[in-house]
Parts: structure tokens; C-alpha cells; sequence
């Protein structure tokens, strides 16, 4: 086995310091929190997958969904799951219509599900790990992302990355390292929940 | 055996086949390994969507998710907080009619909230059976402080849902009253807020069943029908199975009330079905019912009887008395349908008695008129001249509209003169079941 690289000292080097904080419910609202947890990640998956919208638009029509459920929870009747599958294939249904893109550009719940096939479910477990990686990435703290993006988005070299961050170009690696690490924990974290 | 650990894992992913060397022991383990090839796989797909644009921009978004979360969540507990401070200061009034109208509290600015409007619009969902009138004044004020909620203190999307919903609430309460035309136009107000979400919004789902229960009163069949599959359609795509089954129970009563006998017991079987499922004992035995009183009009004895047997026993064990009567009565009704017409008299003299007894005027009226069928068929005219007198006796009771009195009062004066027939008595009965959903209509004599 590698060993793993010496600890550099650094902010970025402890993983907790390498994550935003997540927001903490107030007292007696930690049902809120949990619903949003719950069923966030679903939300985004189906509005993607099922309804090709966007990976920047499908956060807003989830964002939508759980402020009108959350003005008015007790409107709802029977079980939550199946509401908010129902909620999100109807903002995504609008949100095509408003774009009148709506016959050419998505299938229908039913179809896809009629038609789960190999392909089907391998761009599913693409889209999954792209949206958990969305989410990770905004769980980082914004060193780390910068690094990270410069590095495996942009393709910059580690001298580059270095002289855009305004680092020592020896730190680079470790600070990668340690950004990939801490986002690699954030992204086990959310795909353990959700799968 | 021992795994790879994640840095090497990452690492080997990153080096992309350089440094064959380096990796050489972590290529063979991931050649044994399974576990290890799942992870790799799960690395591989992660340093991939780091590679991909899509990624970094929804990332980048205005709000990231965070912000998204903390906002929806800091929403959610203020929503919960005005529902909660609106539900202790007004909930002593929600239960008191009379102290409730003389409050007026939807004049005073303080009670100008969000919560204000749920809190009101729910009471006026929960007295709606009980005490309409009161559900009215309830679902008013929630329209009043709905109309006044500005934009400035709350999302446009809430507002205007909150002034549906009370809409809705007010719809739901003028269908309880009878008021129907009034309750279309509360339907179609609520409709217009909330057709921001679209055709498929949960809450048109909810829209669309009150609108064929209103329709169907006024024997607008084919509209209602309509509107309950529209209602059961939305309804399924939000898994609402409650929602389902109460569009699919008026899709049954628009049936039975257009004698498609056949059709109404399939669905009221399913209805029932459903019910049982639930373990929802009095449903099953509500749904018996109807599926019996569509197989005695079908004439089909033979599998009426055993639901409504059923039916009773569950109410008899639920001492809910009045419908106990209701299947003593059909009883009776089954045993003229089988041609046992003496059995049938002695079975609705008991069901007039109790309708007596439990102060129920308008049942009384409808067993009587049973009697009297069942009387003329078994040939003893004796008594019956005095029976209708007894029928407009009973509508004058209850307080049924003057038609049914001009209906009963037709049908003393032909007992009186012997032209009394048992196509008279069922051309008055159906008349007095019409003018239930249609107020309006005018009695006339049947034609010979």
C-alpha cells in the first residue's frame, strides 16, 4: 500500500476546516431539516434524469418545491415521497412549458421507467454521482475549490495553480491532496445517505 | 485481505496508467477485488465530474446548496412560528361561533399573517360536516387576511397559495350550505391562484374534487364527471391514494345517480375495497351499502342481501343508529324485491318507527313511501290514503321545499280517489330524490 503524504501545516490541511459549515436548524424545526435532507437529493435526480432540466435550474425548481411545501406542510396528504416526486414532475413540466421546449426535450415518468434499461441506468448513476459531486463541491471551503477547480477543471499545471492562489508551488501537491481527501469524505457521505 | 486505501486509490485514478510501476501492486489487487473495483469505479466517476462543466457551474450558482438549504430551512421555521403564535391566539374562538363572528379578528392588523390564513382555513376544513355556516365565516376571514397579505413580507408564490387555499376553504363550505352557484365562483377564484403551478398542481387536485362534488348536486353529471377523473388524474401523480378514492367515490355517486346501476356497484366495490385495506371498518360498511341499494335497483337480490346484512351488523356494533335504519329500511325494500311483500311491510313499519323515534322526519317520509309501494303490490290499499297524509306530515317537518309537499299532496289526493299505483308512488319518490340536487324543479303529475 502507498502510505498517505505527511500532514502538511496548513488551514486547508484538516479536513474539517476544508468543509462549510452546514446550517443548523433552530430549536424544534429539526423536522424541517430532516424532510429537506431526505428528499432533496431525489428531487434533483429525477428533475435531471427524468425531466433533462438542467443541473443549474434543477436546485431552484427543488428550491421552489420545498418553500411552497414548507408555507403550508399540512396541505399535503398521505406520504411524502410520492408528493414530492409528483411536485417535481410538475415544475419540471412548467419549467419546460415556459421555455415551450416541452415535447422535444423530455420523457415522461412513465416511459422512463418503462424503459430502465442499461443505458438508462447508467446515465442515471452518472447524473447521481455529478449531482453529489455539485453538492460536495459547494460544501468545500472556497480555497479548496479554487484548487481543485483550477487543477482537474481547467487543467492548469501545479506552477499555475500555485502563482493563482498565491502559494509556494511545493504546497500545491499537498493542498490538492487534502482538498481531494476532504471532498472525497463530503461526496462518501452524501452517496452513503442517499443510497 | 488488504484493501487499498483511498489515497492510493486516488492517486492511481490520477496517474491514468503512468507510473505502471508505482501501481503495479494496486492493479493486480484490483484485479482480485472486488470491493476495491467498486471503489475504484466510484473514484474513477468522481475525478470524471470534477473534469465536467456542468458540474462547476451548477457549483457556481448564485445560491449554492448551502444557501439554498439554510434559506428554505430559516423559511420553514418562520412559517412554522406565525402558524404556531396564530394557533394560540385564536384557537379558543375556532370552536365558538357566535364569539368568533362578534371578534371580527380580520380587522386587526396583528392577526395579518400567513399563519392566520392556514390556522382559519383548516378549522374551516374541519367544520365543514358539522357546522357549516360557521366554516363560511371561518373561511372568509381566511380570504379577507389572505387578500391583505403584501408581497413585501412574502414570497408571491405563498401568497397567492394561501389565497387559494382560503378560496378553496370558502368553496368547500358554500358545497356544505348548498349554496352551489356561490361555491363555482369560490372554486373559480381559488383556481385562478393557484394556476401559477401549472395544469398538474397538487392543489387543482384538491380543486377538482370540490368542483364535481358541487356539480354533481347540481345534476351536472357529465361536468362532474369530468372534473373527478381531472381530480383523480392529479391526484394519482402525487400518490394521494385518499385524494384518488375520493374523486373515484364521486365518479360512483355521478353513476348511480345516472342509473348506470352496474357501473356505480364496480366502483363502489372498489371503494370498499380500498376501505378494507385500510381497515377503515365504517367505509367498508358506508360502500356495502351503496353497492346493495345498486343492486336492488338492478333487482338483484341475491347479492344485495349479504351486503347489507354487512353493512348493519357493522353499525349495530358502531351504535351508529341512523344507519342502521338506512339497511333495516333497504332490508325491507329486499324483501319486495324478492316478492316476500309480507315481510317487507313488517320490515318497513319497524324502519318508520325507529325514523320516529330517532326524530328523522325526511327518512321517515322516504320509508313510508316504501310502505306504500309494497302495500299496492301485495293489494291492501286499505291504509294507504292515511300514509300519504302521513308522508306530507313528514316533509312538512323536516322542512323540505314545497315542491315535495305539491309531490306528497299529488299523491294523497290520487290514494284518495283509488288511482293510486305503484308507478305513482316511484314517480314521486324519484321527484323528491331529484329536487334534493335540484331545487328548482317544479312537480308534475306523471304522465299516464
Amino acid at each position: 500500500m502507498i502510505p498517505a503524504e505527511p500532514t502538511p501545516i496548513d488551514e486547508a490541511n484538516a479536513p474539517v476546516l476544508c468543509i462549510e459549515p452546514r446550517p443548523r436548524p433552530l430549536p424544534g424545526n429539526e423536522a424541517f431539516a430532516e424532510i429537506y435532507e431526505t428528499y432533496a437529493r431525489l428531487m434533483r435526480l429525477i428533475a435531471i434524469r427524468d425531466f433533462r432540466v438542467p443541473f443549474s435550474d434543477a436546485e431552484g425548481i427543488v428550491h421552489d418545491i420545498f418553500m411552497h411545501y414548507f408555507s403550508n406542510p399540512g396541505i399535503v396528504r398521505g406520504e411524502l415521497k410520492p408528493y414530492f416526486r409528483g411536485a417535481v414532475r410538475n415544475e419540471s413540466l412548467e419549467y419546460w412549458r415556459k421555455r415551450q421546449r416541452e415535447q422535444s426535450v423530455f420523457c415522461d415518468v412513465e416511459d422512463v421507467e418503462c424503459e430502465s434499461g442499461g443505458d438508462e441506468a447508467l446515465m442515471s448513476d452518472t447524473i447521481a454521482v455529478r449531482l453529489a459531486v455539485t453538492e460536495t463541491l459547494a460544501k468545500l471551503r472556497p480555497r479548496c475549490r479554487d484548487a481543485l477547480r483550477c487543477f482537474h477543471y481547467e487543467g492548469k499545471s501545479m506552477l499555475t495553480v500555485a502563482e493563482e492562489l498565491d502559494v509556494a508551488p511545493k504546497y500545491v501537491r499537498q493542498l490538492l491532496h487534502h482538498c481531494r481527501k476532504a471532498a472525497r469524505t463530503i461526496f462518501e457521505s452524501i452517496t452513503r445517505v442517499s443510497s | 485481505m488488504n484493501h487499498i486505501d483511498d489515497d492510493a486509490l486516488a492517486d492511481y485514478v490520477l496517474s491514468e496508467g503512468r507510473g505502471d510501476r508505482t501501481f503495479a501492486g494496486v492493479a493486480s489487487h484490483l484485479r482480485e477485488c472486488e470491493q476495491c473495483q467498486i471503489r475504484f469505479r466510484g473514484t474513477v466517476a468522481f475525478f470524471e465530474a470534477l473534469t465536467t462543466q456542468e458540474v462547476w457551474q451548477a457549483a457556481d450558482g448564485a445560491l449554492g446548496v448551502i444557501d439554498e438549504e439554510r434559506s428554505v430551512l430559516e423559511f420553514a421555521a418562520r412559517c412554522q412560528r406565525e402558524y404556531l403564535d396564530a394557533r394560540a391566539a385564536l384557537g379558543a374562538l375556532l370552536d365558538d361561533p357566535v364569539a368568533f363572528v362578534r371578534e371580527r379578528f380580520e380587522r386587526h392588523p396583528e392577526y395579518t399573517t400567513a399563519g392566520a390564513v392556514r390556522v382559519l382555513s383548516e378549522a374551516a376544513n374541519a367544520a365543514c360536516e358539522r357546522n357549516p355556516l360557521h366554516a363560511r365565516n371561518l373561511a372568509e376571514a381566511a380570504v379577507v387576511i389572505a387578500e391583505t397579505l403584501s408581497t413585501d413580507d412574502y414570497p408571491q408564490d405563498m401568497v397567492h397559495s394561501l389565497r387559494g387555499l382560503a378560496w378553496k376553504e370558502c368553496a368547500n363550505a358554500l358545497r356544505f350550505l348548498a349554496e352551489y352557484p356561490a361555491a363555482l365562483d369560490a372554486v373559480d377564484r381559488a383556481e385562478h391562484e393557484f394556476s401559477r403551478h401549472g395544469p398538474g398542481a397538487y392543489e387543482l387536485g384538491n380543486l377538482a374534487y370540490v368542483r364535481a362534488s358541487v356539480l354533481m348536486y347540481m345534476d351536472r353529471l357529465t361536468e362532474a364527471t369530468k372534473q373527478a377523473v381531472e381530480s383523480a388524474k392529479i391526484c394519482a401523480a402525487y400518490g394521494d391514494t385518499d385524494g384518488w378514492m375520493r374523486a373515484r367515490a364521486v365518479e360512483a355517486g355521478v353513476l348511480f345517480y345516472r342509473r348506470e346501476f352496474a357501473a356505480a356497484a364496480e366502483a363502489f366495490e372498489q371503494l370498499r375495497d380500498y376501505a378494507e385495506s385500510n381497515g377503515e371498518a365504517i367505509g367498508v360498511a358506508r360502500h356495502s351499502y351503496h353497492m346493495a341499494m345498486c343492486f336492488l335497483e338492478l333487482g338483484d337480490a341475491g347479492r344485495a342481501a349479504p351486503l347489507l346484512l354487512d353493512a348493519r351488523r357493522t353499525h349495530v356494533q358502531l351504535h351508529v343508529s341512523t344507519e342502521v335504519l338506512a339497511a333495516d329500511w333497504k332490508l325491507g325494500v329486499l324483501c319486495r324485491v324478492e316478492g316476500r311483500f309480507e315481510d317487507s311491510i313488517v320490515q318497513l313499519r319497524a324502519a318508520k318507527m325507529a325514523a320516529e323515534n330517532l326524530g328523522l322526519p325526511e327518512e321517515a317520509a322516504h320509508v313510508t313511501l316504501d310502505l306504500i309501494e309494497s302495500l299496492l303490490l301485495f293489494d291492501k290499499t286499505r291504509e294507504i290514503s292515511s300514509l300519504c297524509s302521513e308522508v306530507m306530515r313528514y316533509f312538512r317537518r323536516s322542512g323540505k321545499l314545497r315542491q315535495s309537499l305539491t309531490a306528497a299532496a299529488y299523491l294523497k289526493e290520487a290514494a284518495s280517489r283509488g288511482q293510486i299505483r305503484v308507478e305513482t308512488v316511484r314517480h314521486v319518490r324519484l321527484f323528491v330524490q331529484r329536487l334534493e340536487r335540484l331545487p328548482d324543479l317544479v312537480f308534475a303529475p306523471p304522465h299516464d
